[in-house]
């Protein structure tokens, strides 16, 4: 919590309901409600249930709940003759069945197994332009997800299919697309975010986003982001490379909305974060955010990045 | 309709929350007092059963803000000094965990500001909301609670430094 967060909290603890205030509540909705009120002892209070019970006990409401009479259990007629039950033949299971059927359930635990690893995202790559998308990697560094953040995002997602790429060949086929081509300019800027915990696979990513970005003949910059940041991002329905820069612009200028920031291009915000203050970090290396990023500007008249903290 | 108890208990566990909502947009004490029981009005007619507790709180503040909200509306008032206010809310309180110039320095800073931000802003800072949460409660899109709470900051430190 924040030095600020802690005065407010101090300060907004001590400000506490009068005992004046409540009796005076209680008082003004009973003398509302009193034609309407149906006795207390008739109804039960939502929010507690009755504790189960077989014997007579006061109820939360105050009323006594009765025993419920339970009839004798007849007694056993010893006179009539027993009934011949049918008999099943017993499955006789051999050792080989045995084998046979835990080696069918081993193999299908590796399956499942096997299968849900593959399946399993260990890094999420924002790919932001204007179209905004994100890719969900496994840990063999192939795509098995692909999520659009906006409308445009879906555009490119549309026409390519990426999952089952590796993350290099998924990338290529997305800026190479004709829908991703569509926002293409000059002065166009990409932005590649990657959120992933284990390091070797971190770098791996950013070394293939690196290379990507060269090979494009327009400017762009990879950056790493903290899980945290990124579900903030989500949560605001922004692709990640766009929240964040979002994030350093409104900090620089209170009266930029994050609505604002939403309607610009990536190109648009940095250029703004640049006439506002030049020497930012973000203008011309990564963004920083939260403490774990690291920026890599890549493309035109872009140096390497460095780490930065945010408080 | 809520039975007594329900009403009681929900003043119990949530009415210090409903109070510095009103306490937010009233610096009168007797408004704040009538947004107050009417909310608490409101609560007892209400027949919405709630999944979780959480639900309730939030609900009531919901109708808290709303009802605050209507009563600036109808009455064009004009906000008392804050002092009055102050003195009236943190009577019951132990004046020596804050000191009392501190208090009076954050909670008139909150009352300085305009609405929005102050009330989303209160919302993240002290009730600990997030903006989808926060959007829900005062029915506003999540990217202007977005801003609303980044900018109310920015003008809280100002005012406070």
């Amino acid at each position: 919590m924040s030095a600020l967060e802690d005065r407010i909290h101090q300060s907004f603890d001590a400000v506490t309901l009068p005992p004046e205030v409540k009796e005076a509540t209680l008082t003004y909705i009973e003398s509302k409600t009193a034609s309407q009120r149906i006795p207390a002892t008739e109804q039960m209070p939502e929010h507690h249930l009755p504790e189960p019970t077989t014997n007579a006990v006061p109820s939360m409401s105050g009323a006594e709940v009765p025993t419920r009479e339970v009839s004798p259990v007849p007694p056993y007629d010893t006179s009539a003759k027993p009934i011949k039950s049918r008999r099943r033949k017993p499955l006789i299971f051999t050792r080989r069945a045995g084998f046979a059927l835990a080696a069918c359930l081993l193999l299908c635990a590796i399956g499942v197994g096997g299968f849900n690893a593959y399946a399993e995202e260990t890094a999420i790559v924002g790919v932001d332009l204007n179209p905004s998308i994100e890719l969900g990697v496994n840990r063999f560094n192939r795509v098995v997800d692909a999520r659009a953040v906006n409308d445009d995002g879906q555009a490119v997602l549309d026409e390519v299919s990426v999952i089952g790429l590796s993350y290099e060949e998924a990338l290529a086929k997305i800026a190479g697309s004709e829908a991703f081509s569509t926002y293409i300019y000059d002065d166009s800027f990409i932005n590649i975010t990657v959120v992933c915990e284990d390091t070797t696979q971190s770098s791996y990513l950013v070394e293939q986003s690196d290379k990507e970005i060269e090979s494009l003949p327009y400017a762009g910059a990879c950056h790493q982001m903290s899980s945290e940041a990124h579900h903030e991002a989500q949560e605001a329905g922004m692709g990640m490379g766009r929240y964040a820069a979002a994030q350093v612009l409104m900090d620089l200028d209170p009266s930029i909305t994050l609505e604002e920031c939403s309607a610009m291009t990536m190109r648009q915000m940095r250029d703004r974060i640049t006439e506002l203050d030049p020497d930012n970090s973000y203008a011309h290396h990564g963004v920083s955010h939260e403490g774990t990023m690291n920026g890599h500007g890549q493309g035109k008249g872009q140096g390497k990045g460095h780490r930065y903290g945010r408080e | 309709m809520r039975s007594s108890q329900d009403i009681e208990q929900a003043i119990d566990t949530y009415g210090n929350s409903v109070w510095r909502v009103c306490v937010l947009y009233f610096r009168q004490t007797p408004d704040a007092q009538d947004a107050f029981q009417d909310t608490l009005l409101k609560y007892s007619l209400d027949e919405t059963i709630f999944k979780e507790e959480e639900h309730r709180k939030a609900w009531l503040l919901r109708v808290a803000t709303n009802v605050c909200k209507d009563m600036l509306k109808a009455a064009h008032r004009k906000n008392l000094p804050f002092e009055d206010t102050l003195i009236e809310t943190t009577a019951s309180k132990n004046p020596e965990s804050n000191p009392e110039s501190d208090l009076r320095d954050v909670l008139e800073a909150f009352c300085e500001l305009t609405d929005p931000p102050r009330t989303p802003l209160y919302l993240a800072l002290y009730e600990g909301y997030s903006a989808p949460e926060i959007s829900e409660i005062i029915d506003a899109p999540v990217n202007t609670v977005y801003s609303w709470i980044a900018r109310g900051k920015q003008q809280l430190r100002e005012v406070l430094s």
